[in-house]
């Protein structure tokens, strides 16, 4: 576990900032893949190990960065939902449900969807817990996290070994 | 093998894409609408979606801002030029860097009120920096390639 300290600790950071209203949208496109970056820094200072990263370890250091955001950042949420009985999916649905009526769709399709969403919705606000929503909130934030964190592992360990590179050939 | 890579980094590209347009294409598939709901939360991890910088058209609206919709699109268009470019084509840290400076700029200037937000110019700074940092990232992915076969043989 020990290997995965670093990733566990910026995961840890992202899935906290990613309840923080404004700056949580930006978690992902921003914050994430710079947080899969720290990670491999803070790898190389704990282990005092400064040598060229292998591309291999940049993914995988930049998926669990992404998984273990996932599972704090949903473990965070639930929490809050439940104390507040209130969440940004209590939003969205609000609007979405008000947005619906413009569309030019088939009335029975637009029912079947605002019944689902206010379903959530009411449990949500009742029970501060809705099924359907912490599933497709998690797998959600999981396929999105592992894909961004990924992205900015890789990204991450060419920037890294680029100055790697231009040490080597200048080395004065 | 990497014609393969550049067809599969396309067609995941065009799916994400393609996402963030489900509005757009509703007209053509109806149930396409029980997606929006996931989608539009699913789109709020990478977007503030502020309602007033979505690209609309009609009843219609992309599911992100016209930023980062100009990332993605920028992506896919590199992405799709990419497949017909049969040389390898390198970018360097400082190319990224400068590719996202107009991005950064605009986002600077408007958050801070120099000039107010346009569409076109989120949508086109956001482009250059999609399509530095798609070749960029295809960079990467082509050096963990060669890392892995290298470990194979």
């Amino acid at each position: 576990m020990k290997k995965y300290l670093a990733p566990l600790v910026a995961g840890f950071s992202i899935g906290v900032i990613e309840n923080v209203p404004v700056l949580g949208n930006m978690a992902c496109c921003i914050l994430l893949p710079l947080a899969s970056y720290y990670a491999l820094v803070l790898d190389q200072k704990a282990n005092k190990n400064y040598d060229y990263i292998p591309y291999s370890k940049g993914l995988l250091f930049g998926f669990l960065t992404g998984v273990f955001a996932t599972a704090f950042g949903s473990l965070i949420d639930l929490l809050l939902t439940y104390v507040f009985k209130s969440n940004n999916f209590t939003v969205v649905a609000n609007e979405f449900v008000k947005s619906l009526q413009d569309f030019p769709l088939d009335a029975q399709l637009k029912k079947q969807m605002t019944d689902t969403l206010l379903k959530a919705k009411d449990d949500i606000a009742t029970y501060g817990f809705s099924f359907f929503y912490a599933v497709i909130f998690t797998l959600d934030q999981l396929f999105i996290n592992s894909i961004f964190g990924s992205i900015g592992g890789l990204v991450g360990t060419k920037l890294i070994n680029s100055s790697k590179d231009r040490n080597l050939n200048n080395p004065n | 093998m990497n014609r393969k890579i550049k067809i599969g980094l396309f067609l995941l590209i065009t799916i994400w894409c393609l996402g963030f347009l489900v509005e757009f294409l509703t007209p053509l598939w109806d149930k396409l609408f029980y997606l929006i709901p996931y989608l539009k939360q699913n789109y709020s991890f990478v977007c503030h979606q502020d309602a007033h910088k979505l690209i609309k058209s009609g009843h219609y609206e992309t599911l992100v801002c016209a930023r980062c919709a100009g990332i993605y699109i920028g992506a896919f268009l590199a992405a799709l030029a990419n497949i017909f470019i049969a040389k390898k084509v390198t970018v360097k840290k400082e190319a990224l860097f400068i590719g996202g400076a107009p991005m950064i700029f605009d986002s600077i200037a408007t958050t801070f009120g120099l000039y107010p937000y346009f569409k076109t110019i989120a949508f086109l700074t956001g482009s250059l920096f999609g399509v530095v940092s798609f070749l960029y990232f295809y960079n990467a992915i082509i050096e963990l390639l060669n890392e892995i076969r290298v470990k194979k043989h």
